[in-house]
C-alpha cells in the first residue's frame, strides 16, 4: 500500500510502485485536470505540487511520493479562486486549455517563491511549460497581474 | 534561482510529507472524480460537462436551440472546441438576433446525429458559415415570442420589441420564460427561415464586444473535459503497437510471453481492419494505462511487410515531387482564366524561375491521440474522442465494425489542440475494433507521444515551381505555377475533389493560393499528386 495526501485527502492505494504519479492521479484518484502531454518531463502539462514544489508527475513514481502532500489544479484554491487562476480568467489566457493546468501550477509555485518576478524570471521558469496554441504572451501578462494581486493580498493581510 | 525551481524528480519531497499531512487534516476537501455517465452532449461551462436541464416543456424555434419555461436559452453547437471558443461565438450570433439576455444562454456541443448535417471543424469556416444559419434561427425565436405576446396582449406584432430577454409592447412586458410557459407552437419552413427579417447590424448589441468565453473558467480549474478524460465503467486500457510502416504490414505472429509478468496485463489483440484505415495494428490490453504501456514494450510482433514504404525518405519524396513537376502533362490545370502561358513566355523580355519546398511537418497537438469505444445497451457503438470531422470518420467506423449508419455515434469532448490532426479520425478505428474483439467492452487507448508522432498524418513535403514572364517594362505578363505533394483529400475523401479545366481532379487544399486572384496576365496553376507520398504515409 502506498499512502499520500492529495488536495487535503489522504489516499491509500494498492498499486505498482513504479506507476507514474500522473496516472495514479488521473486514473486511480480520478482527478483529470492534470494532463499527459509527453511522458518525459518536457512539456509541463502534468505539473503538480509535491510538498509545495512544482513537479512533473509523469516522471515521478508513486512510491517516491509516499507520505507527501500533493496538490493538483483541482486543489490549488477553494472554488478555483487562486490569484493566478483569477488573472488567467481576466486575461482569457486559455485557448484549447490543455496545457493550462500545468501552466497555472508552475506559475503559482513560482510566485510563492518569487513574489516579484521580472519578465526574464517569468520566461526562465515558464519556458518549461509548452503551449501549442502559443498563449505565451498572455501567460506572461497573467503572471505579472497575479504577482501584483498576491503582493497586495500579502500587504493587506 | 529560476532554474532551481524544479527539484530533481526522484527527490520529490518526501521530507515535507509529514508537515503536509498535518496541514491536510483541516484543508478543504478534494473533488474526487467518478466515471462520467455517458452524456448525449457536452457543455464546456459546466464543471462536469453536463448540459443544462430544461425546466418544463421547451420551445424549439429551429433545431439549433431551445428556450425553456425559465427562459434559459440552450444553443446546440456542432463545431469542435479546440481553443477558438467557437461555441461562445456561435451562441452570441444567435443570442443577439434573438434578443436574449446573455446570462440566460448556455452552449451544448452535440454528438453526431444525421439531423445536424455535415460535422466538420476546420478551415476557419465555423463562424462565417454559422452566421446566416444562427441569425435566422435567432430571428425565428424572436418572431415566435413577439407573435405569442401580440396575441396575448391583443396588439400588432410589429409593435413588439425583444431585447435583453424581455418582450415588450403596448405598455406590457413578459420574459421568455413567461411566454414559453404559455405554450408556443410556431414552426418555420426552410423557405420561411431564409426570408425572415434580420436586425440591422447597427442594432446588434452583443457582437463585437469583449466578454469571457463560456469555456474559459473550466480551463483554469482543471474541470474541462477532453477526450483523454473519457471514462466508462468497466473499461480496459489499450496500448497500441504500431506497424513499422503506415501501409502494407500484416501481423504474422505475436509473442507476449514476457508481457505476462506484468500485473494487470490481459492480452495482445491482432486488429484486422476491414476499412483499411489502420492496418497492421496490435493492441495490448490491460487493467490500467500503465500496465498496458509496460506490457506493450514486452510484446514482440512479426510482420509480413509488402511494398517499399519503409525505405522511402524525405529526399525520395522531394525527388518524386521534382520528377512529376518536370512532366508537363501531369496534374490538374486549375481554372485561372487564360491558362495559355507558353506563347507569352516565348515573347517575354525576361523571365524568372524558382523552386520552393516545404518539409514534412508534424501536427504535435499537445493532447496525444486517444479514443474510447464500446457497444452500449442499445447495440450502438459509442466512440468517445475529440474529433474535427465526424462526418468523415463515421463511415470508416461503420465499415470497420461492419454495421449500418444508425449503429455508430461519436460523442463530443474538448480537443487538446486540433491543428488539423483531428480532421483525420483514423485513430478511433483500431480502438473500436479492439472493443469489438472484446465483445463490445469499453476500451480506452491513449497514445504515447512517440506513437502520436509516428502515427501522425503529417503535412506532406511540397514543392512549388514558380515561373514569371515580364515585358520590357518589367511588368508581369504571365505566371506559371506547378505544385506537387501528397494530397490529403485524395486519400481521405476523393469524391470531394473538384476537377480542373483539363478534367483532372485536384485537392483544393494542396494548391490553395496557386490559383490566386491577382492580375498577372496569362496564368497557369498546375496541381500534381505525389503518389509515392500517398503510398508511404497518410497526408494531412
Amino acid at each position: 500500500m502506498i499512502e499520500f495526501t492529495i488536495n487535503g485527502n489522504k489516499v491509500s492505494l494498492d498499486i505498482a510502485p513504479d506507476t507514474p504519479l500522473l496516472w495514479v492521479i488521473r486514473d486511480d484518484v480520478g482527478l483529470t485536470g492534470t494532463k499527459f502531454g509527453c511522458g518525459v518531463g518536457l512539456c509541463g502539462a502534468c505539473t503538480v505540487h509535491v510538498g509545495g514544489s512544482p513537479t512533473r508527475s509523469c516522471l515521478t513514481s508513486v512510491k517516491d511520493v509516499a507520505g507527501a502532500e500533493i496538490t493538483t489544479i483541482e486543489g490549488l484554491a477553494p472554488d478555483g479562486e487562486h490569484p493566478v487562476q483569477v488573472a488567467w480568467r481576466d486575461l482569457q489566457v486559455p485557448q484549447c486549455g490543455y496545457c493550462q493546468s500545468g501552466q497555472i501550477m508552475t506559475a503559482a509555485a513560482m510566485l510563492k517563491d518569487m513574489p516579484n518576478p521580472s519578465d526574464e524570471d517569468i520566461d526562465a521558469v515558464m519556458t518549461g511549460n509548452l503551449c501549442r496554441c502559443m498563449t505565451y504572451n498572455r501567460i506572461r501578462a497573467a503572471v505579472r497581474q497575479a504577482a501584483v494581486a498576491m503582493r497586495e493580498n500579502t500587504a493587506n493581510g | 534561482m529560476a532554474n532551481g525551481i524544479f527539484p530533481p524528480h526522484k527527490a520529490a519531497a518526501p521530507g515535507l510529507g509529514r508537515r503536509g499531512f498535518l496541514v491536510s487534516m483541516c484543508a478543504t476537501g478534494a473533488v474526487f472524480g467518478f466515471p462520467r455517465k455517458s452524456l448525449a452532449s457536452m457543455n464546456p461551462a459546466a464543471p462536469n460537462g453536463s448540459p443544462i436541464e430544461a425546466v418544463g416543456a421547451v420551445y424549439e424555434p429551429t433545431i439549433w436551440y431551445w428556450i425553456d419555461n425559465a427562459g434559459k436559452v440552450n444553443v446546440y453547437i456542432i463545431r469542435a472546441e479546440m481553443g477558438q471558443h467557437v461555441g461562445t461565438s456561435i451562441a452570441r450570433i444567435l443570442a443577439d438576433e434573438l434578443g436574449a439576455n446573455w446570462e440566460d444562454v448556455s452552449i451544448d456541443h452535440v454528438d453526431t446525429n444525421p439531423k445536424w448535417g455535415l460535422m466538420v471543424t476546420g478551415g476557419s469556416w465555423s463562424v462565417w458559415q454559422s452566421w446566416p444559419i444562427y441569425r435566422q434561427a435567432g430571428a425565428a425565436g424572436r418572431i415566435a415570442l413577439a407573435e405569442k405576446a401580440a396575441k396575448l396582449w391583443g396588439i400588432n406584432p410589429a409593435k413588439i420589441t425583444v431585447e435583453n430577454g424581455i418582450v415588450s409592447g403596448g405598455g406590457k412586458t413578459a420574459s421568455f420564460g413567461d411566454l414559453v410557459s404559455g405554450g408556443i407552437t410556431r414552426s418555420f419552413t426552410a423557405d420561411e427561415l431564409k426570408n425572415l427579417p434580420l436586425r440591422p447590424h447597427s442594432d446588434l448589441k452583443l457582437l463585437g464586444k469583449t466578454l469571457q468565453a463560456l469555456d474559459i473558467r473550466n480551463k483554469t480549474t482543471g474541470q474541462a473535459i477532453y477526450g483523454i478524460d473519457a471514462k466508462i465503467e468497466g473499461m480496459v486500457h489499450a496500448a497500441p503497437i504500431l506497424p513499422p510502416t503506415r501501409y502494407g504490414c500484416t501481423v504474422t505472429a505475436i509473442d507476449d510471453s514476457a508481457a505476462k509478468a506484468v500485473k494487470g496485463y490481459q492480452q495482445a489483440l491482432r486488429i484486422d481492419d476491414p476499412s483499411g484505415i489502420a492496418p497492421g495494428w496490435v493492441m495490448v490490453i490491460a487493467d490500467s494505462h500503465w500496465a498496458a504501456q509496460k506490457a506493450a514494450k514486452l510484446v514482440t510482433v512479426n510482420y509480413n511487410i509488402t511494398g517499399n514504404a519503409q525505405q522511402i525518405s524525405e529526399a525520395d519524396i522531394q525527388a518524386e515531387n521534382k520528377r512529376i513537376i518536370d512532366d508537363p502533362k501531369a496534374g490538374a490545370i486549375l481554372d485561372t482564366g487564360n491558362t495559355d502561358v507558353d506563347p507569352v513566355f516565348a515573347k517575354a523580355a525576361s523571365t524568372f524561375e524558382a523552386e520552393y519546398t516545404t518539409q514534412t511537418v508534424l501536427h504535435f497537438q499537445l493532447e496525444p491521440l486517444n479514443a474510447l469505444a464500446f457497444q452500449n445497451q442499445d447495440g450502438v457503438w459509442e466512440i468517445h474522442t475529440g474529433n474535427q470531422w465526424q462526418s468523415l470518420c463515421l463511415p470508416w467506423l461503420q465499415t470497420a465494425l461492419g454495421v449500418g449508419e444508425d449503429k455508430v455515434i461519436m460523442r463530443t469532448y474538448l480537443l487538446g489542440g486540433g491543428f488539423g490532426r483531428r480532421l483525420n479520425g483514423d485513430y478511433a478505428v483500431p480502438v473500436a475494433l479492439a472493443s469489438k474483439a472484446l465483445g463490445g467492452k469499453p476500451v480506452k487507448m491513449i497514445m504515447t507521444r512517440p506513437d502520436d508522432a509516428y502515427f501522425d498524418s503529417v503535412r506532406p513535403p511540397t514543392m512549388s515551381r514558380l515561373k514569371m514572364a515580364f515585358d520590357a517594362n518589367k511588368q508581369v505578363i504571365a505566371m506559371d505555377t506547378a505544385v506537387a505533394s501528397g494530397w490529403p483529400t485524395k486519400v481521405m475523401l476523393p469524391a470531394f475533389m473538384p476537377k480542373g479545366v483539363n478534367g483532372k481532379p485536384y485537392d483544393p487544399f494542396s494548391s490553395d493560393g496557386a490559383d490566386h486572384w491577382y492580375d498577372v496576365g496569362a496564368q497557369r496553376a498546375r496541381a500534381i499528386s505525389n503518389e509515392l507520398a500517398e503510398a508511404t504515409f497518410r497526408p494531412g
